[in-house]
């Protein structure tokens, strides 16, 4: 099972957006996907109209011996599962925290390998614990960055914290989100950065209607709008993913 | 544990309209225009799919093609939006292609059944209009896969759970029997379809499985084995005809190189001259399909040879398996026009006629009345003698020859231990297998090895003059490649051999055929 975490520091940059997408790709490509909304406002889990709700809370689902499917929801979606957010969820640090913070993660998610094929980790926006121990049990952090300023200090502070606790085994996959190529501080940074990042995924994603328009529909954006720019762009987004976490280019 | 989905058979009377008002008092019911599916099962020769339960099927109809994959219960392994593959390797890169690879390896999917599908689906919804329940009203025919007449199958109302909501699940359920007349057959429409077509995926193997009893003539027992490899051959015979894949061919010529060692490891038990007479033809049947299979074995061994080149090499292969393809195509019309002609038709006709005819005692058969178990007994003991002298006489500067006479020693005492495992002990036959294995694969290994890399040779002269360069360094890459991993096999044999002719091996032979009463 190969495990994706959509994690940027700051909010409002495109997290969620991308982690819903990419999901839908993941399952429409044929992989048996679950996504996993870790952020206790429930964004993704509201956009599959499924409710945010863990019954017993977070401290039940990340007990010793629990099994994570038993709360597993199926979206209307084929191959595509959700494991809800629950308010319960803010108190996630504590819970996850001490000692190794990735351990008990990493022991919940244990039972969901041998279903799944790709595991999405919708994340908090924050710098926590929460956020090292997805570091530390990701294959690969999905970073969206706006072509801001501030946005791209944030990437800097990701690759910090994968320094500081030492995760060198997640590889860190930054790409623009929202952008805007009517502005120049966008065009410059966009033309910049990647010198800088080489890392850096390739595509971009625009800054669209049809991302807002999600939350008006409740779907992914290929379900309403599938010529959409965003929707191309988030195709282009997954098979780019998928063959820089894959190591065998598809169609070899 | 999720509940399963369920296929009841409709009762006559029952209208769609009924189904979405029983519907609506769980949830509000969103109801998909009717359309038209048309489903193709697919499953490997040997119903690889088929005998875990499972169930792939290419369907088309609107929105698209796509290929489904259900679980023992129905639960879905996957979905991929896919015209049907021939083979798991031409499905695009992913997650689905790799599980079904893992499962199918060389062989193709080929069509088991077809479904005609007209369904109308209704989406049970909650609050929030997110679909918790499906039902679909379904009217299926099946056809085999060549065509013919379709045959109407029953009505079927489907009820399919969505994972995380057992709750609305169960009040459908709950529902739709009030509307009473539900049936429940304990099977869907695909089970349904291959009953109605008599047709059986998986009920070919290519393993040796006779029913044999202990006091059995040998005249009685050889002539079962020899009619269940003769089965085999022909049950090859349209795959191998058609080139579906290249395991038919391999298990067309297993059950000719079985048939060969037994008339050969078995004398005296059938009359001589009848014996006599067949010999040459399964000889001939041998070498008429071997270049075919040595040109299927290079181009399955192409991907391996690319990953030996360096990476600005790999391309360099090109004309070469352009060659093979050629070749093989050339071979495939022989080994075609071989198994079409009078020659082999009569060659399977008589060796039928003749296995079951009754048995004669005549002086051309001394051994026909021995106790069989008495001749697989005294075989076996020689068989595997022989593999021990063979081997220990095998040094550091032994030719490649010394090993092939060992791989096919190694070769008839494996089919004389699967002829009559029904004999003995299958869990003592399996180990002995298992043991023996490990050193024919060592030996098939070097001989597989000493065969390419000559062959890899005798190719470079083939494209020599209009092969580029490049193709040629990399066949000298490759032969020095081959060359190496001989060397290596070479040097692992002494450990393989000692084990095999070690004490452990031989008292498990000894305990075998002693048998259960001591």
């Amino acid at each position: 099972m190969r495990i994706l975490a959509t994690y940027n520091g700051k909010g409002g940059v495109g997290k969620t957006a991308a982690a819903v997408n990419l999901a839908y790709l993941s399952a429409l490509r044929g992989g048996r996907t679950l996504l996993w909304d870790l952020d206790p406002q429930g964004a993704a889990t509201y956009y599959f109209r499924i409710r945010a709700r863990v019954k017993g809370g977070a401290k039940k689902l990340l007990k010793k011996g629990a099994d994570p499917a038993a709360w597993v929801r199926g979206t209307d979606y084929p191959g595509l599962d959700l494991l809800p957010a629950d308010f319960s969820y803010r108190h996630l640090d504590l819970l996850l925290g001490g000692g190794d913070p990735g351990r008990r993660l990493r022991r919940s998610i244990g039972p969901l390998a041998p279903r799944y094929d790709d595991l999405f980790l919708d994340c908090p926006p924050s710098v926590s614990a929460v956020s090292e121990a997805v570091l530390r049990v990701a294959d690969a952090l999905l970073v969206p960055v706006i072509p801001t300023t501030l946005s791209v200090r944030t990437l800097d502070q990701v690759l910090d914290l994968r320094a500081a606790c030492g995760a060198h085994g997640v590889s860190v996959l930054p790409f623009f989100s929202m952008v805007d190529r009517r502005k120049k501080l966008h065009r410059e940074i966009l033309a910049d950065l990647p010198r800088r990042m080489p890392d850096m995924l390739r595509t971009w994603i625009p800054y669209a209607s049809a991302v807002e328009r999600m939350g008006v529909y409740r779907e992914p954006v290929h379900r309403f709008a599938p010529r959409s720019r965003a929707a191309v762009a988030f195709g282009a987004l997954w098979a780019e993913v998928a063959e820089r976490t894959e190591g065998d280019p598809p169609g070899d | 544990m999720d509940p399963i989905p369920r296929a009841f058979v409709r009762p006559d009377g029952l209208e769609p309209d009924a189904v979405v008002r029983a519907l609506e008092r769980v949830g509000p019911v969103r109801r998909s225009p009717p359309g038209v599916e048309a489903r193709v099962v697919l499953d490997t020769f040997d119903g690889r799919l088929h005998r875990r339960g499972e169930v792939l099927e290419a369907v088309s109809g609107p929105p698209g093609e796509r290929l489904a994959w259900h679980g023992p219960g129905g639960e879905p392994l996957g979905s991929l939006p896919a015209p049907a593959p021939r083979f798991a390797t031409d499905l695009p890169a992913g997650p689905f292609r790799e599980r079904l690879e893992a499962l199918t390896g060389v062989r193709a999917l080929l069509p088991v059944v077809r479904l005609e599908t007209r369904v109308e689906r209704f989406a049970v919804l909650d609050g929030e209009g997110k679909t918790v329940c499906r039902v679909g009203w379904e009217d299926h025919a099946a056809a085999a896969p060549e065509g013919g007449p379709p045959v109407p199958l029953s009505p079927r109302l489907r009820v399919v759970p969505v994972r995380g909501y057992p709750k609305p699940f169960g009040r459908v359920l709950a529902r739709l029997r009030e509307l009473g007349g539900l049936g429940d057959d304990g099977r869907d429409e695909v089970g349904e379809a291959l009953d109605a077509l008599g047709v059986r995926p998986g009920a070919y193997t290519s393993k040796v499985r006779v029913a044999l009893e202990r006091g059995l003539t040998a005249d009685e027992a050889v002539r079962r084995v020899l009619l269940h490899l003769l089965g085999a051959m022909e049950a090859n015979v349209p795959g191998t005809r058609g080139a579906w894949d290249t395991e038919f061919l391999h298990d067309f010529r297993v059950a000719v190189r079985r048939t060969r060692a037994a008339l050969g490891q078995l004398r005296g038990v059938l009359p001589a001259d009848e014996v006599a007479r067949y010999r040459p033809e399964f000889a001939w049947l041998g070498q008429v399909t071997g270049p075919a299979r040595d040109l299927d074995v290079y181009r399955l061994g192409l991907p391996g040879f690319r990953a030996a080149l360096p990476p600005d090499l790999r391309d360099a292969l090109e004309p070469f398996d352009r060659l093979l393809a050629d070749r093989q195509a050339a071979a495939y019309r022989e080994v075609d026009r071989a198994l079409g002609s009078r020659r082999f038709q009569r060659l399977v006709t008589g060796w039928r006629a003749f296995l079951e005819a009754p048995a004669e005692p005549g002086p051309g058969a001394p051994r026909a009345g021995t106790a069989v178990e008495d001749l697989a007994r005294r075989r076996i003991v020689k068989a595997h003698r022989r593999v021990l002298r063979e081997g220990a006489a095998i040094g550091p500067d032994s030719p490649a020859d010394a090993f092939h006479e060992l791989r096919k020693s190694c070769k008839k005492l494996r089919y004389l231990l699967e002829f009559f495992q029904g004999l003995f002990d299958p869990g003592g036959v399996g180990r002995l297998v298992k043991d023996l294995k490990g050193l024919q694969d060592n030996l098939g290994a070097f001989q597989d090895l000493e065969v390419q890399a000559t062959a890899l040779v005798g190719f470079a002269d083939a494209l020599a003059g209009d092969g580029p360069a490049r193709t040629q360094l990399a066949l000298g890459v490759l032969v020095e490649h081959l060359r190496r991993r001989q060397a290596e096999v070479r040097d692992a044999f002494g450990r393989r051999f000692d084990r095999f002719a070690g004490r452990v091996t031989r008292k498990r032979l000894e305990a075998v055929l002693r048998g259960p009463e001591g």
